[in-house]
């Protein structure tokens, strides 16, 4: 039992609906419909969706807060539904956010409290406590109290209170929202780090360039279903190189942009500039040449460059997931 | 149950109280004001030297632990909720029964300071001491009535964390203990079909034996079946609001994790 | 009048808002449950006690018509009292801000939704003194009454706003709201006579407009028209004024001060 599980999270056919009170009017929400993966050991997986494709639902119900309406969760071998607390014992989850600590206490305190949870011994736990400090970077806060934390402390504190029971499995909910890129970077080296330990981690973000970055393997979801689950390389097979051309113009191709959005043979376009230029990336939604097309309707705009390119997973995303909830994927670097 | 945890959430919440000790008059302030003005109701009817103005100062010192007891329980949850620490604590293998113990037991053992401070008003502004005639019976008491005081904690909490308007059964709850536990005045002066309702809280009882042992000569027909039976119902009205607490909160957990609310504010 | 218009929209979204604020946690049922039932309880209580002080049922109705009044506490004096202090809790305190209305307005918006809830209180907690407590009703002047209510529900408003202005800068604006509110138990005349409190506290005590309430509300239970409790009436009404311009000074004092000192939204 010590963890020699090829798969330690295996999730089957869940599925779970939010039944809201009938005061508050609220149809019921079907948050995660049949969703079934499993996390290799040691790996990173990465849970890829839109806000409200039921990422943290899922995350819920595999770290046992939540019970699935049908589906099975199998955790190091054991019933992630029924055994809970011995299930309890192996993993943990962070949050994202501001919540989740108790502020008028030091960051010393706050994990002190949590591992007398986790019923670790007192011999030994101030030791545990110092090195779970060291290794998030608050040994130097550590007897602040926590309303006095920034944004980027409170979070690696909240990675030091998951941390307090060695867990094999780490769960983390969008463990970079809102935070600054500096820090967001500081936090997935630290996620490496912990996956270099030899811990299994399941992580969900809406964030594309987070997931290409730190995932071995990715399942995207959309509305409560997977749309796409594998390795990076496999998901970028789903997408072939001739659908996706590039152009670089001079001037903004907004109006042409905005005319080829609603063409039959588009499956998404979108403009950014970049370095004073205006990068336009045009997915297609069949293999058909159309390179000379575009060559000749955006050469008012004084073509630069234009030519295939090689699938991002943002493409991916867009494709399986349609346009929705990318407006701030990949440019949160 | 998990004693570890217990001690740790005792002291969770003494660290986090003494680093914010003033929110302690929000849950003593009324308690303290209702005994101020029974003893003045009292004196100015020339009862100042009677024994029931004693009994109205040790009835007002367990009120006192008592609305300590009923604010921290119930903003307990409410503080876990807004904060986001409950599912942190949903997290560990440990019950939320045994987390919110520790914290009643500090609740109730801060409650006595409440109660040191009617004694005090007591004495500055009407000049009436307390005085115990039996201490050995006496602290004993006091230390059952507090344990009685934090079960009813632990129950409470429990029906607060079912409900989104803990504030409302705070409300509701404050007062019935001032009414029927007999602190105040005794509850023989209440209507008889009212009284099985002061049998049913353990701190009737508590008050009572506090009295026995504290005034000699102490008589109602609750003491005189003797003070072991006032120990009796305690014990037993512990037991039963323990075991209720037990599957509250087994319930409790089993709603939260079925319902996904947990997290909502 | 844009200038005025503008502000009368303010103060009733601000009304409206907390209506629903209130509305959203608890049913409105629940709310006048709860609204009534620690006043019933208090009644009880002390009516209890003067009974078993004095069995005297003159005092036992002089107590319940005092405590009947004292229901404006949490309506009233809480909650007012506490609306800055609530409103930084939230966060909100910072967009409120940020709007052009002017924040006392929307305060003031606020606290007539628990100023109006003030009155209802009143109004049902004496319907509860002569029909539950059996105090005696038929000699009772209703519009000396009303009038009564009505201006302690105004005058009570007036310095709640007050101590609820301290809330704009203190983060422990909630104590200070319970201490005041509970303070009435004590000094107002509600369940003994002013003249048993030692003299400097019967000072502060003329000083407060709810002494004045209930001595009125005693008098037109009794039968005294609107002129014969000239008294207490004007009493609240120059209270009123003089807390009503107090409660605008003091709000923008902490409300410059929490400015200069980044505090509204400190909690």
């Amino acid at each position: 039992m010590s963890g020699e599980h090829e798969y330690p999270v295996v999730a089957e056919g869940l599925r779970k609906t939010f039944r809201h009170t009938r005061r508050s009017g609220l149809p019921d929400k079907l948050a995660v419909d049949g969703v079934s993966f499993n996390v290799r050991k040691g790996e990173i997986f990465g849970l890829l969706g839109p806000n409200g494709a039921g990422k943290t639902t899922t995350i819920k119900m595999l770290s046992t807060l939540l019970i699935p309406d049908e589906g099975s969760v199998r955790i190091l071998g054991m019933d992630g539904i029924k055994d809970v607390k011995n299930v309890r014992q192996r993993i943990n989850l962070v949050s994202g956010g501001e919540r989740g600590l108790y502020y008028r206490l030091t960051g010393r305190q706050n994990l002190r409290f949590f591992a007398n949870l986790y019923d670790i011994a007192k011999v030994g736990q101030e030791a545990l406590i110092d090195k779970l400090l060291d290794i998030v970077g608050l040994t130097e806060a550590a007897d602040i109290k926590v309303e006095d934390y920034s944004r980027g402390m409170k979070q690696r504190m909240h990675i030091a209170r998951a941390l307090v029971n060695d867990p094999e499995i780490l769960y983390l909910d969008e463990p970079t929202i809102g935070l600054d890129p500096e820090i967001a970077r500081d936090v997935r080296s630290l996620i490496r780090k912990l996956a270099g330990s030899g811990k299994t981690i399941l992580l969900t973000t809406h964030y594309m360039f987070e997931a290409e970055e730190l995932c071995d393997r990715i399942m995207i979801i959309s509305k409560g279903r997977s749309v796409g689950y594998g390795t990076v390389a496999e998901l970028k097979k789903m997408v072939p190189d001739t659908n996706i051309i590039e152009v670089v113009t001079n001037d903004d191709p907004h109006d042409t942009v905005a005319k080829l959005s609603s063409e039959h043979f588009i499956q998404h376009v979108n403009t950014e500039r970049i370095a004073g230029r205006h990068c336009t990336r045009i997915q297609l939604k069949d293999r058909t040449d159309l390179l000379s097309y575009l060559d000749t309707v955006f050469s008012k705009y004084g073509i630069r460059k234009i030519g295939y390119d090689e699938p991002t997973l943002e493409d991916i995303y867009i494709s399986l997931v349609g346009g929705e909830g990318q407006e701030d994927g990949g440019h949160h670097r | 149950m998990n004693v570890k945890a217990i001690t740790a959430a005792f002291r969770q919440q003494g660290t986090q109280f003494l680093a914010d000790p003033q929110w302690i008059i929000p849950s003593i302030i009324a308690p303290f004001m209702f005994t101020v003005v029974a003893l003045y109701m009292y004196s100015g009817a020339g009862e100042l030297d009677s024994p029931i103005v004693l009994t109205a100062v040790l009835g007002g010192g367990v009120l006192g632990m008592w609305g300590n007891m009923l604010f921290s329980s119930g903003f307990t949850i409410t503080y876990d909720r807004y904060n986001g620490t409950m599912e942190p604590i949903m997290l560990t293998p440990t019950h939320l029964i045994d987390v919110i113990a520790g914290r009643s037991v500090w609740n109730v053992f801060i409650g006595m300071i409440n109660a040191v401070l009617v004694f005090i008003s007591a004495q500055l502004i009407f000049g009436v001491g307390v005085s115990v005639a039996d201490p050995l019976l006496f602290f004993p008491m006091l230390l059952m009535t507090l344990f009685s005081l934090a079960s009813i904690g632990l129950m409470l909490a429990a029906l607060f964390v079912l409900t989104r308007a803990s504030y409302v059964i705070t409300t509701i709850l404050e007062f019935p203990i001032y009414v029927f536990s007999g602190a105040l005045f005794p509850i023989t002066a209440l209507p008889e079909a009212l009284r099985p309702i002061s049998y049913i809280f353990a701190p009737t009882w508590g008050v009572d034996a506090l009295k026995t042992a504290a005034i000699s000569g102490y008589n109602t027909p609750m003491a005189s079946f003797g003070i072991w039976f006032d120990v009796l119902m305690m014990f037993l009205l512990i037991a039963v609001y323990i075991i209720a607490s037990y599957f509250l909160f087994m319930r409790i957990e089993r709603n939260i994790r079925e319902s996904g609310t947990l997290a909502r504010y | 009048m844009t200038f005025v218009s503008d502000r009368m929209r303010v103060i009733k979204a601000s009304c409206v808002l907390s209506v629903h604020d209130t509305f959203t946690v608890i049913r409105p049922a629940v709310w006048v449950f709860l609204m009534v039932v620690p006043s019933l309880f208090s009644m009880f209580f002390f009516y209890m006690i003067a009974g078993y002080a004095t069995g005297d049922p003159d005092y036992q109705d002089f107590v319940v018509i005092g405590n009947a009044v004292q229901a404006i506490g949490m309506t009233t004096i809480y909650s007012v009292a506490s609306i800055p202090g609530d409103q930084k809790h939230i966060g909100t305190m910072g967009s409120i801000y940020m709007s052009p209305s002017g924040l006392f307005s929307i305060f003031l918006g606020m606290s007539l939704f628990s100023i109006l809830a003030g009155f209802i209180s009143v109004a049902v907690s004496l319907v509860f003194a002569a029909f539950v407590f059996g105090v005696s009703m038929a000699s009772m002047n209703v519009i000396s009454v009303a009038v009564v209510i009505l201006l302690t529900a105004i005058s009570v408003g007036g310095i709640s706003m007050i101590i609820g202005s301290v809330g704009l800068y203190l983060r422990t604006s909630a104590i200070l709201a319970n201490v005041f509110t509970y303070l009435g138990l004590i000094l107002c005349g509600v369940n003994f006579p002013v003249t048993d409190l030692p003299g400097w506290a019967q000072k502060i005590a003329h000083c407060h407009p709810l002494t004045h309430a209930v001595e009125a509300t005693r008098g037109a239970v009794g039968g005294s028209t609107v002129t014969d409790l000239a008294d207490p009436i004007l009493m609240m009404i120059l209270l009123g004024i003089i807390f009503a311009v107090g409660s605008v000074l003091t709000f923008r004092f902490f409300e410059k001060l929490s400015r200069k000192k980044g505090r509204l939204d400190v909690f």
